[in-house]
């Protein structure tokens, strides 16, 4: 299980790595954490002619609040932000899904900008971003443009990302008054990826739910919403039978896949049980 | 493949080579430098057993590449001991028989090495938390984990 | 590999004398203590020497193309392009090994022919296509991609029943017959029919077991260095049985046994998966003497996955229990198909382990068993712990829930009505088989007591009550260690035995050099245990030395006598008594010397704190290096005669003692939430152990293992079509530390209702001490009850006519006569 013969290029600021990432289009892959990439190359499921290794460009590793919004360089490693102040205060979902994110030696070198672009549909992240409304910056040698979350995956292990196109940050709208959130996760074992995994974010105001979005992990498309189950629960209580009706309603809205340790009709009851236990959470974090 | 010089400093002493960029750290460390402490048990980055410390930070060694660690420090478990003692870490494995078959042992010690530096008083869970990155297929972990508690307490004794 | 049947057989019902050579002895100085093991420093500095570590001038790499296909024909390989890549030195497909090695080891009878590289056909997915050898496993690796393999595709076969009536193209080995029936016998032991009749109930399941396997952490490896001028391989390897298929591998490579000279590794776990490693070992000589040059192949995670001698069994079972309504056993007749995978290395031997103790720890006074083995597209199975019989437990304890269920009986109450009685033994199960002792209602109450099973009850009825599902499992297991070599072959039937041994047997030297360090030199390698502790613990108890003046090392199999190696728990078992027997002879030997060197009766004399002295006279003593030296270089100052003669050398015969792992293993329960929440294991709780630490590992293994298993059949939601779909996975399903039993495995010691046999220094005793114990010997033999009385299988009153095919008869004759491994020890210090 040894990697193939590539190209390596270690750019020492972003215009270089935009620069080779152009040049060499899609046979050059950029190397971040490599905890995805670079087991695929060991099983020679991905043979990149180029990487570029963009571990050593300054600047991108950054966690900082921007204005109204909680910005996240695309090298930021799991550790970081899992042992974030920022994180927890301004994005108390991610701070909770993280707790399900790898192990420690991944968390080192995994980055969450490497997690996204990866895409892959068991990954707490693109669920949160979703859930979150987050937006995905993204640059390349000759443009930038933001991508909203839910517009950036495409389908498993598939992105919005263009040849040439490397994502550079990741903003992420700060939590509000009133606001509650929750990550709930199953995994074969703690720190695998999800079976399935539920992220819920409540607006509680008067009593009454004015604002829901619920992302899911572990199912066909990385990212994706719930928003008719979200429809359902505005203008609730948030109560149990609130809770269970739109648990139920998950169950169905979901698109689950199989996969090696749960089947979609496991899934849809992982889904269930997981999206009431988060509901149930962040309603009352949201008090 | 061109190869490309790299310098690295593994358990304090530096070494100057050509890789190929390919040429995974584990492999580098093992074959290149003969540094046979570091072992590898699956190369996709699932068993633990192949963790070094790069800068400090614990790492497997099988996701990294060599030219990766070009200017950085790595340790590996090759460089526990010192002039042919023990370390605290390595002296509570062998009384707390923290191992059987050795082959996860490096890798252990390395993730335990990277929480001891982080936090001299780890919690029993937060040493579980640690270790579960890791797999071993003899010792069921129990004495893993108390083999780091007693490290801790011989950290402690060495320090008064 | 036929042999043919020893001249003698023993009369049927014949059980061999006891060959206890001392009497039990308490007091050890360091038997049984807590000691940090002797194997650990150069295994925490990182010099364990694995296979894997090895590096010899000149040495390539080897790499293995492996089919993607389940079954498939080989049209046509093309390795030109792999040839011409720089770096290559070798390119073999399965046609050209062929043509140089012949097939590889394997103790089915008839055989299923198996080629280190595929010929003709693939198998399994993984199955070997071809290899490289080049200057390095990455480039060898390139040259794996550009080999070209047309492939014409065979019907697949994954289904074990479907597998039954396969026909045509289907038919993994049509040279072997119409279908894919390796073998398919039914056994009756004892009046099956009979006691169906008198059963009030007969409780009937269909039960599945899906496969597992080992996955040690250091996978299978060797490297191979061939000398031309000689004809000699020389190999490393991490096999554990090198001295007992060392020369089957010179067999498949088509030199004689002098010619091979294996030398042993460390191991990085085994499981059973090194037992043999003979595939590894058999294509490294091959391509190291088609490469002229050594060649170091190491198995990566997808050759160990795809294509590993370690896969488990895969049984389906169709199972009836006839009881009677108050909850007694009678009889149990089943089905198993097991399913074997493509190859068949092993016979159905898993089966001949499960019927030594086929009902388990319960009085179940006949069985019936349909055996059907069947070849699929699938890895074949090997060794995996258990080796078969903990599927028989499984199953047994599965049947008696059932039939606790049934019945609307408390499952605890049922087992406890059933379980062989202490004063039942030497009990005789209708398989043959005698179990010589054992208190299993004693374990099953001590297992009770420490998991405080009211406590549980009382917090499942709250768990329940919160709508949370929790339950509570028992089970009383029986489990036997050391195996018998005849029940490799013994269901084979006698149209087609196979290879009748009837013994394997472990092997030691010792030798005091004329510093007085004591050498051990093991007969079998280190897979992964404490091997090296075990004979250092044995022998400064022996000689009365520190640890510290103990070295042990491992014998090549150009060195060592013939071993068999660790399998079925034998080892220390085995390898215990030949130190035993060994040290003993050199003892004699030491304390002629120095009673003739202090002018002493031999008798006088004792070992004392590394020294011989006279008993009851302090100071007066020789430091034991000092007479070894004497011994080795003041010959002419000793008198002639047999008793200084150089190198006294005698066989030791050392009956196995059989006994037991550990007192069941426990099932874990489940706090399985009813809305799915995580599995939180909980192990029944036993209490801690006692002053072994460096057993602890090896007890909290098993369950882990269990819990391995758990979610996966929990679940259910595995295509395991082709072995395709998992082969990256297969380490995702091993459990890491969070997954854990929320309270440990513990072991309890219970008074060993046997302790006449132990023997003095035997370090049975050591792991006894840290075990709850109940023994079971596979060949009984004669002995006495309190009154003095002789007592047998027969004169107990429960030895039944054991009903026994003729095959059968002759096997457990062979069983009761040959299955005393035998220990030989080489006792020698030089005296000239």
């Amino acid at each position: 299980m040894k990697p193939p013969p590539f190209e390596y290029v270690r750019p020492g600021s972003l215009p270089e790595a935009l620069d080779a990432l152009a040049r060499h289009g899609a046979t050059g892959r950029i190397l971040a954490g490599g905890q995805s990439l670079v087991p695929m190359m060991n099983l020679r499921l991905v043979k990149p002619a180029v990487l570029i290794d963009i571990n050593r460009v300054p600047g991108l590793a950054e966690i900082r609040v921007d204005g109204g919004e909680l910005v996240i360089g695309a090298l930021a490693r799991h550790a970081a932000l899992l042992g974030s102040a920022l994180v927890r205060k301004h994005c108390p979902l991610m701070a909770d899904a993280y707790r399900w994110v790898g192990h420690g030696p991944i968390r080192n070198r995994g980055t969450l900008g490497g997690n996204i672009s990866h895409a892959d549909p068991a990954s707490e992240m693109p669920a949160v971003l979703a859930a979150c409304d987050a937006t995905i910056g993204v640059r390349s040698a000759k443009q930038s443009r933001t991508i909203p979350a839910a517009g950036f995956f495409t389908g498993a292990l598939a992105t919005a990302l263009a040849e040439g196109e490397m994502v550079t940050e990741i903003r992420v709208p700060l939590a509000q008054p009133g606001q509650g959130a929750a990550w709930e996760e199953a995994a074969n074992r703690k720190g695998d990826f999800a079976m399935a995994g539920v992220g819920v974010l409540v607006t509680v105001a008067g009593g009454k739910c004015t604002h829901a979005a619920i992302g899911v992990a572990g199912m066909a498309k990385p990212g994706t919403r719930l928003s008719a189950t979200e429809k359902r629960l505005v203008g609730t209580a948030l109560d149990a039978a609130a809770i269970a009706a739109a648990a139920r309603a998950a169950r169905e809205e979901v698109r689950p896949s199989t996969s090696y340790h749960a089947d979609a009709t496991y899934k849809r009851e992982l889904v269930e049980t997981l999206a009431a236990r988060a509901l149930a959470a962040a309603r009352d974090r949201a008090r | 493949m061109a190869l490309i010089p790299i310098n690295v400093t593994v358990n304090g002493t530096r070494f100057e080579r050509a890789v190929e960029p390919r040429r995974l750290l584990a492999d580098f460390l093992r074959e290149d430098l003969d540094l046979k402490a570091t072992h590898i048990g699956c190369e996709h980055g699932v068993c633990g057993a192949c963790t070094v410390l790069v800068a400090g930070e614990a790492v497997r060694s099988c996701l990294t590449f060599a030219v990766q660690a070009d200017g950085c420090e790595v340790r590996t478990a090759d460089g526990l001991a010192q002039a042919g003692k023990l370390s605290p870490l390595q002296q509570a494995f062998w009384e707390k028989h923290g191992l059987q078959c050795g082959y996860c042992t490096s890798g252990m010690m390395m993730v335990a090495s990277e929480l001891l530096e982080r936090n001299a008083r780890p919690t029993k869970a937060e040493i579980e938390e640690a270790v579960s990155s890791n797999l071993c297929r003899c010792t069921g972990y129990y004495n893993i984990v108390e083999s780091v508690q007693r490290a801790v307490e011989l950290m402690q004794e060495g320090a008064k | 590999m036929t042999a043919t049947f020893p001249k003698h057989i023993p009369p049927e019902g014949y059980i061999p004398p006891s060959r206890q050579q001392e009497p039990p002895r308490e007091g050890y100085k360091y038997i049984g203590q807590n000691m940090k093991r002797v194997e650990d420093p150069r295994l925490l500095t990182g010099n364990g020497q694995y296979v894997g570590d090895i590096v010899l001038p000149k040495m390539a790499h080897a790499a293995v193309l492996r089919s993607d296909r389940a079954h498939a024909r080989i049209k046509r390989i093309d390795t030109a392009k792999a040839k011409a890549l720089a770096g290559v030195y070798l390119v073999l497909t399965g046609a050209e090994a062929k043509t140089m090695t012949g097939p590889t080891a394997q103790f089915a009878s008839p055989p299923v022919v198996q080629y280190c590289l595929a010929v003709e056909r693939v198998r399994h997915v993984g199955e070997a296509v071809a290899a490289v050898v080049a200057e390095s496993r990455y480039v060898a690796e390139d040259a794996c991609e550009l080999i070209e393999v047309e492939y014409e595709d065979l019907p697949v076969v994954v289904d074990p029943e479907a597998a039954m009536t396969s026909t045509g193209d289907a038919v993994l080995h049509p040279e072997r017959g119409p279908n894919n029936i390796a073998q398919q016998r039914t056994f009756r032991f004892g009046p099956v029919d009979e006691d169906f009749a008198k059963a009030d109930v007969v409780v009937k399941r269909t039960l599945r077991w899906g496969r597992s396997g080992a996955q040690p952490l250091e996978t299978v490896g060797c490297v191979a260095a061939y000398e031309p001028g000689s004809g000699k391989f020389t190999m490393y390897t991490n096999s554990s049985f090198l001295n007992y298929v060392g020369w089957l591998v010179g067999a498949s490579l088509g030199v004689p046994a002098s010619k091979l000279n294996l030398i042993p590794c460390m191991t990085g776990g085994s499981f059973g998966s090194k037992l043999f490693t003979h595939k590894a070992m058999t294509l490294a000589g091959t391509l190291a003497r088609a490469a002229g040059r050594p060649v170091k192949y190491l198995e990566d995670r997808i050759d160990s996955i795809t294509s590993c001698d370690n896969h488990g069994s895969d049984r389906l079972y169709r199972c009836e229990l006839a009881c009677k309504r108050d909850g007694t056993m009678l009889s149990l007749r089943f089905q198993v198909i097991d399913d074997y995978g493509a190859y068949f290395q092993f016979g159905v031997g898993t089966h001949g382990n499960s019927l030594c103790q086929i009902v388990g720890p319960y009085r179940i006074n006949s069985v019936q068993m349909e055996l059907v083995a069947v070849l699929t597209n699938k890895c074949q199975q090997g060794a995996y712990r258990g080796f078969g019989s903990e599927v028989t437990n499984w199953m047994l304890e599965r049947m008696a829930d059932a039939a606790a269920d049934e019945l609307a009986l408390d499952p605890v109450e049922l087992r406890r009505k059933n379980l062989i009685q202490p004063d039942q033994f030497p009990y005789v199960i209708p398989s043959g088989n005698i179990y010589d002792s054992g208190n299993y209602p004693a374990v099953l109450e001590e297992a009770l007591r420490i998991a405080d099973l009211p406590q549980w009850k009382k917090l499942r009825a709250e768990a329940r009550a919160q709508g949370r599902c929790v339950g509570i499992g028992v089970a009383t297991c029986q489990e036997r260690s050391v195996f018998s070599a005849t029940e490799f072959w013994s269901l084979n039937g006698t149209e087609n035995p196979g290879f009748t041994l009837t013994s394997s047997p472990e092997s030691t030297q010792l030798r005091i050099d004329p510093t007085g360090t004591i050498h051990v030199t093991l007969g079998s390698p280190c897979w992964g245990n404490s091997p090296e502790t075990m004979a250092t613990q044995i022998v400064a108890e022996q000689f009365q030395v520190d640890p510290s003046q103990v070295n042990v090392v491992y014998a090549d199999t150009q060195s060592g006598f013939n071993s068999t190696g660790p399998g079925g728990s034998r080892f220390t078992v085995m390898i215990a008594g030949a130190i035993v027997g060994a040290a003993k002879r050199v003892k004699d030997k030491l304390l002629r010397v120095a009673g003739h060197m202090m002018e002493t009766d031999v008798a006088d004399l004792e070992l004392r704190d590394g020294k011989i002295g006279v008993k009851g006279v302090p100071g007066k003593e020789k430091p034991l290096g000092e007479v070894a030296l004497f011994a080795h270089y003041f010959r002419l100052n000793l008198p002639e005669g047999d008793d200084f003669r150089e190198r006294a050398r005698r066989e030791l015969r050392v009956r196995p003692p059989a006994h037991d792992d550990a007192g069941g293993r426990p099932q874990p329960s489940r706090d399985l939430l009813p809305d799915h929440g995580q599995h939180v294991p909980r192990g029944a709780g036993r209490g801690r152990p006692e002053d072994r630490q460096d057993v602890h590992p090896r007890l909290r293994c098993g369950p882990r293992r269990g819990h391995g298993r758990e979610p996966d059949d929990a679940r259910r939601a595995h295509p395991r079509r082709d072995g395709a779909g998992h082969r990256h996975r297969a380490l995702r399903e091993v459990p890491l530390r969070r997954e854990r039993p929320a309270r440990d495995r513990d072991v309890r010691r219970l008074p060993d209702p046997d302790a006449r046999r132990d023997a003095a220094g035997d370090p049975r005793r050591a792991r006894r001490d840290a075990l709850a114990v109940h023994r079971v010997r596979h060949q009984g033999r004669r002995r006495r009850r309190p009154d003095g009385r002789a007592r047998s299988a027969h004169a107990s009153g429960r030895g039944r006519a054991l009903v026994l095919r003729r095959a059968l008869r002759r096997a457990a004759a062979h069983a009761a006569q040959g299955a005393r491994a035998r220990a030989r020890g080489r006792a020698a210090i030089g005296v000239r």
